[in-house]
């Protein structure tokens, strides 16, 4: 009987109901659509960095990481590529040189890190031949073919099948040239980068180079991404003189623009809560107010005070429910569209760039985040029943029942 | 008469007892320079199946004594027995579940549950009780019926008048089995017809079940019914008399 009380009371002041209902539907959308914005430009930017900058996972010489200087290769380099061939999970990797130069156009000069690589492989691991703007990626057998970033071309004022010079130190310390044939310029998404990372293949750079088929840099891509962490730890403990990373740590920006989503979606979550509590708390104050009297004569009968209590509570508790089955189905459906069809944000591409995001944003959500939400839901409304209930219990019958 | 026999004696007529209170008071603010003091010694003994009109003019304390004897508040000093129980020192909650057992109540305003039917507000008491839902069923079919609206179980009060309301009041003051019914004012908001109708079925169901019923009321046609009319004046009882 309680329960068909508290459900009928519900309607008695149907748009001031209505109106609480609502906000709580709003409320439960917004937050999905927040949280799966979060999520999804979380898991964009993470994407984002694995394909174009760190890969999975990265093997260097532990003292490469502190000091980028070319002597510190990775020793026998050549056999670990055989053993990471070998390796279960394992569905790509790539080798790097990298050192230090400067890019030389007819008019300007430039600080770049040049990276010698065999273009296959690479493209198996950061997929940077879907990034080429203009011109090709390697395609041709030119003479000493170069890929650099259009922000770097637009610096350097330069096109696509114009010279340019690279200088650099090599293996033994001596200050050598090559003059490279720009053949096409990529855009990673992420500017900063794309001005400061030029391409060149190891069979055109190494015998100038001199580094004797070592490599700096080993990139790895695997098969199932939930597994990175076990197969960095298993290559950690196989190489064990070297230093395995996985994308966090190699990245620990990563982790914490991870984190700041997820606590960003935290705080506006426990925000928007908040503003429910006081909206219900005001909507079942009015409605004890109004029903002194009926409260007073349903205690006069006999119906004791831990039942009123409750009454009140249950009202309150099914006037929240009514509005959280909507408001997660209304939040499934723009998720489950958003994440289908995706946020076009390319008006801000050049903001998004500065820090290695898309101007495509997939929303996704995790489903435990609707239990979650109906969680909070449940004892927010809980939490909000208790000042009014505590005030109806402490109406005096004969008060109450006096009122006017 | 010997001790014996005047003990036993004294059993008994406690047992015929509804209500016995015996030197009530009730101040309001006692220590207000304006203390209103609103019961001034009063003794009371009602027995079962009286038909009792308490009438006075504003002010005599009519609702005072009504609330206490309801159990809807405690005297300053002075007791009251219902059914031969103490309920002056009886907490709030002691209070509550002590009316629900013990005590009906018919309101001036029939204060329904406006939410419930007519035959869900009758069963709302029982339901506190802890009653068996054919238990419930049978007695709110023959209360309804009893009152003379059987056919209107479903209806909710707005879609009922106000005599009809009223009735519905009646059968669930019944509901509990109180000892007693106590009515403020049950006929203030009724048409002359609504009245004549709930007077007949009250004075029926006290001669032929038995059941005791308290009135404060300002209307004649109600003193007029009553067996024994109590007159309250300046919080004292004034006059007593039984027909």
């Amino acid at each position: 009987m309680l329960l068909t009380i508290a459900w009928r009371n519900i309607w008695r002041n149907r748009s001031r109901s209505l109106i609480i209902i609502g906000a709580i539907i709003i409320g439960i959308w917004a937050l999905s659509f927040i949280n799966s914005w979060m999520q999804g430009m979380g898991e964009m930017y993470v994407a984002d960095i694995i394909n174009n900058q760190t890969s999975h996972i990265q093997i260097h010489k532990d003292e490469f990481l502190k000091e980028h200087k070319s002597e510190f290769v990775i020793p026998n380099s050549k056999k670990i590529l055989t053993e990471l061939s070998q390796t279960q999970g394992i569905a790509s990797m790539s080798a790097r040189i990298i050192t230090n130069g400067i890019v030389i156009a007819p008019r300007v000069s430039k600080g770049v890190s040049i990276r010698a690589v065999n273009p296959a492989d690479e493209t198996e691991v950061v997929n940077l031949n879907n990034k080429i703007q203009e011109g090709d990626y390697f395609n041709d057998d030119k003479r000493n073919p170069i890929v650099i970033g259009q922000s770097l071309a637009e610096k350097l004022k330069i096109k696509v099948g114009k010279k340019i010079s690279l200088q650099y130190q090599d293996m033994n310390g001596e200050l050598t040239a090559q003059v490279y044939r720009i053949v096409g310029l990529y855009s990673s998404g992420n500017s900063k980068l794309d001005e400061g990372i030029v391409y060149v293949r190891t069979q055109d750079f190494s015998p100038v180079f001199k580094n004797n088929g070592d490599v700096h840099e080993i990139a790895v891509r695997v098969n199932d991404f939930e597994q990175t962490k076990t197969i960095a730890k298993g290559l950690g403990i196989t190489f064990n003189n070297l230093k395995v990373q996985d994308y966090e740590e190699v990245m620990p920006m990563i982790k914490l623009f991870d984190t700041q989503f997820k606590t960003s979606g935290s705080i506006i979550t426990t925000i928007v809560m908040i503003a429910l509590i006081f909206g219900i708390i005001n909507t079942m104050l009015m409605a004890v107010l109004e029903r002194v009297k009926e409260l007073g004569v349903l205690m006069a009968v006999g119906m004791n005070r831990i039942k009123v209590f409750g009454m009140i509570v249950i009202e309150t508790l099914l006037l929240s429910l009514v509005g959280l089955p909507v408001g997660i189905i209304l939040g499934f459906i723009t998720v489950v569209y958003l994440n289908k069809n995706g946020i076009d944000l390319s008006s801000y591409e050049a903001g998004l760039s500065d820090f290695g995001m898309s101007s495509m944003i997939y929303p996704s959500i995790d489903p435990t985040f609707f239990v979650s939400i109906s969680i909070s839901v449940f004892f927010t409304a809980l939490l909000a029943s208790l000042y009014p209930a505590f005030k109806a219990t402490r109406l005096k019958p004969i008060e109450a029942i006096n009122k006017i | 008469m010997n001790n014996r026999r005047l003990y036993l004696w004294k059993i008994k007529i406690k047992k015929m007892n509804v209500i016995a209170a015996k030197n009530l008071h009730k101040t309001y603010n006692p220590d207000s320079p304006i203390a209103v003091h609103a019961l001034q010694g009063v003794d009371i003994e009602i027995k079962k199946g009286e038909f009792t009109a308490i009438v006075g003019p504003s002010g005599s304390g009519k609702s005072t004594l009504l609330n206490i004897i309801g159990g809807l508040d405690n005297p300053t000093e002075g007791s009251i027995e219902v059914g031969g129980n103490d309920i002056s020192t009886l907490s709030d909650n002691q209070l509550i579940d002590f009316r629900r057992n013990n005590i009906g109540f018919v309101f001036q305003s029939y204060n329904l549950i406006p939410v419930l039917t007519a035959k869900e507000n009758v069963e709302f008491v029982m339901l506190l009780q802890g009653r068996s839902k054919s238990e419930m069923d049978a007695r709110t079919n023959e209360l309804l019926n009893a009152v003379g609206i059987g056919d209107k179980a479903d209806k909710r009060p707005k879609e009922l008048s106000g005599g009809q309301q009223q009735r519905v009041a009646v059968a669930r003051a019944l509901a509990s089995k109180p000892k007693f019914v106590l009515a403020d004012e049950p006929t203030a908001n009724l048409d002359s017809k609504s009245t004549t109708d709930l007077l007949d079925i009250m004075a029926k169901l006290n001669e032929e079940e038995h059941i005791t019923f308290v009135f404060s009321t300002h209307d004649q046609r109600v003193v007029d019914r009553a067996k024994r009319v109590i007159t309250l004046v300046d919080g004292k009882i004034d006059s007593d008399v039984r027909r």
